[in-house]
């Protein structure tokens, strides 16, 4: 659609915003960019509980790989990571590794966009979870461990059936957070190619000057979505209300799964 | 001493934040990073005596001008039109036109940095007197602005030295990755405009062929970046830019097709500015004229874009 020229082009019309709202190259980078997070999300808690855990159990040579890998990718800018996956390492192993037993071919280390991004930002989230997790940890009397061990439990047992389900109801608002957060971290994604939601817009809005009517598309789309995810936080939280008790695993996912209509633990 | 330690924290913490803002608001010599636009060049003084030859060229009616100077947005980051050298100092074909320029207006000039996709909004906002950016003069852009055409640019088509994938033209990219700077009109010409979707993509899946993979970047430093790295197999720009990334890459680039399609490069400017497209055109005609303009293009290597 041509752009009058005799109007500003700062004015903001709305049925380009309208026309974009619901286009398919949109939604489709929405879907992605909602894809990606949960993806890198579930990687990251992954790794923050080993790392968290490690460094709590005061795993030997797993500890201190542990605090220096929360240190560099707390310490560095997600976005210097993602061009680094990108960009740098496929330079630095541009050789075949010959090993004994297995070739590593070069081209493995070519991470498609998607890749790049996926590895880039679950890795980042890895470092930040282990704080949580650690936070979460560290927040369940002391006493709970001595109890477990008495039993005859090994520490990574009581970990694993003690520990962490309490921890994890802790846990759970900072890493709703982080979820929130990594809907729109993920949008640094744009600058290595992956076609999430900015990248989506970028591509219309470099070509059609209206910057604004679809920074504004975008803005709706992540509000929808982080919107949406802020609801489902607030009510696993109130499922897991009061948060003193002590049920395991299989008790949390029973009530977070609870089928809706029952009034449970809410005051 | 404990009745004051909640106020004692809370003036230290303002204090941190006041500091903060005086050392961010106060340095204003940064070289050209700035996507709020820094000045990074005041060229040339106003000059002191007409030339020599040629019609002076009146600037009395041009009201961008009457402080003294033209001020040029640009993206800086597209050798060998516009680049920081060494020193940081920009340089490059449109820095020594624009300059040129200035000194035949009698007025100073400034190139001020921003990212490209921002260049027409703000000269719309009336951050700039005009724009001076490898800008293409298209049917698209010439709706909202006016163009004093300076040069002409095709596209050029680089790849890693050898060409392993064996692309020769725009037709062998079917089923390839290519790397592109966002916004361009290479864009374009590979996925069709935004109004009419298809382009160089849409012509292979006609022919039965695979489409085109493209990767679009912020910058054009990027995109070259991507190809060396091997995340793209070919990567387009305007030609005098794919030519000189060919050139600085050490031998890992060459360059594959030359001034393809040929558009003129236009000096951009509010619809409303007729005086100073006026003003402009009559001093780059002078520089043609006199020469200068020829000079200019030989010394970048760039002989082959002139215009007329």
């Amino acid at each position: 659609m041509a752009a009058d020229p005799t109007l500003p082009l700062l004015a903001f019309e709305w049925d380009v915003f309208r026309d974009y709202l619901f286009d398919e190259a949109i939604m489709r980078g929405a879907m992605r960019t909602l894809w990606i997070s949960i993806l890198a999300q579930a990687a990251g808690i992954a790794l923050g509980v080993i790392a968290a855990v490690a460094r709590h159990l005061k795993v030997p040579v797993g500890s201190q790989a542990a605090a220096l890998y929360i240190w560099f990718f707390r310490g560095t800018p997600l976005l210097v990571q993602l061009i680094f996956w990108f960009s740098a390492l496929p330079q630095l192993v541009d050789n075949d590794i010959d090993l004994l037993f297995v070739t590593i071919q070069s081209e493995w280390f070519l991470l498609t966009p998607f890749q790049a991004a996926l590895i880039g930002l679950a890795i980042n989230e890895g470092a930040y979870m282990a704080e949580i997790v650690r936070a979460g940890i560290e927040s369940i009397d002391r006493g709970q461990m001595d109890a477990a061990r008495s039993l005859g439990m090994t520490s990574m047992q009581a970990m694993r059936h003690v520990i962490l389900p309490q921890a994890a109801r802790v846990a759970i608002p900072p890493t709703g957070n982080e979820f929130i957060a990594m809907l729109k971290n993920s949008s640094l994604a744009t600058v290595i190619a992956y076609p999430e939601l900015l990248y989506a817009a970028q591509r219309v809005y470099t070509r059609n000057y209206r910057t604004l009517e679809l920074l504004a598309v975008a803005s709706v789309w992540y509000l929808a979505l982080t919107t949406f995810f802020s609801v489902i936080q607030g009510e696993i939280e109130a499922r897991l209300r009061p948060e003193s008790e002590r049920g395991g695993w299989r008790a949390i996912v029973r009530r977070v799964l609870e089928p809706p209509g029952r009034w449970v633990g809410r005051e | 001493m404990r009745f004051y330690r909640w106020p004692l924290a809370l003036a230290a913490l303002l204090l941190v934040i006041a500091s903060a803002f005086a050392i961010a608001c106060g340095d204003d010599d940064e070289d050209g990073d700035g996507d709020g636009g820094e000045p990074t060049a005041a060229a040339t003084e106003p000059a002191a005596e007409t030339p020599g030859a040629g019609d002076e060229i009146d600037i009395s009616d041009v009201p961008e001008l009457q402080d003294g100077t033209l001020t040029f947005g640009s993206d800086i980051a597209y050798a060998p039109i516009e680049f920081f050298d060494e020193n940081n100092q920009p340089v490059g074909l449109d820095i020594d036109l624009g300059n040129a320029i200035g000194e035949l207006l009698g007025v100073e000039v400034v190139f001020e940095n921003a990212g490209f996709d921002s260049l027409l909004p703000s000269l719309d906002a009336e951050r700039y007197d005009a724009i001076m950016s490898s800008m293409t003069a298209n049917d698209e852009r010439r709706e909202v602005v006016d163009f004093v055409e300076y040069f002409l640019a095709g596209f050029g088509i680089i790849v890693p030295a050898g060409n392993p994938q064996g692309i020769e033209g725009p037709d062998d990219l079917c089923g390839k990755v290519v790397a592109v700077q966002r916004g361009t009109i290479q864009v374009d010409f590979l996925i069709g405009s935004v109004d009419a979707p298809g382009g160089q993509d849409q012509a292979c899946k006609d022919a039965g062929q695979p489409g085109i993979t493209v990767r679009e970047f912020d910058t054009d430093p990027e995109a070259v970046q991507a190809l060396i790295a091997g995340q793209a197999d070919a990567e387009m720009a305007d030609y005098p830019v794919a030519a000189y990334s060919a050139e600085q890459s050490d031998g890992a680039l060459e360059l594959v097709e030359t001034n393809v399609d040929p558009a003129p490069y236009g000096i951009a400017v509010r619809k409303e500015s007729t005086a100073l497209r006026d003003v402009l055109q009559a001093a780059l005609d002078q520089l043609i004229e006199d020469g200068t303009y020829a000079e200019i293009l030989e010394k970048w290597n760039l002989s082959d874009g002139a215009i007329e």
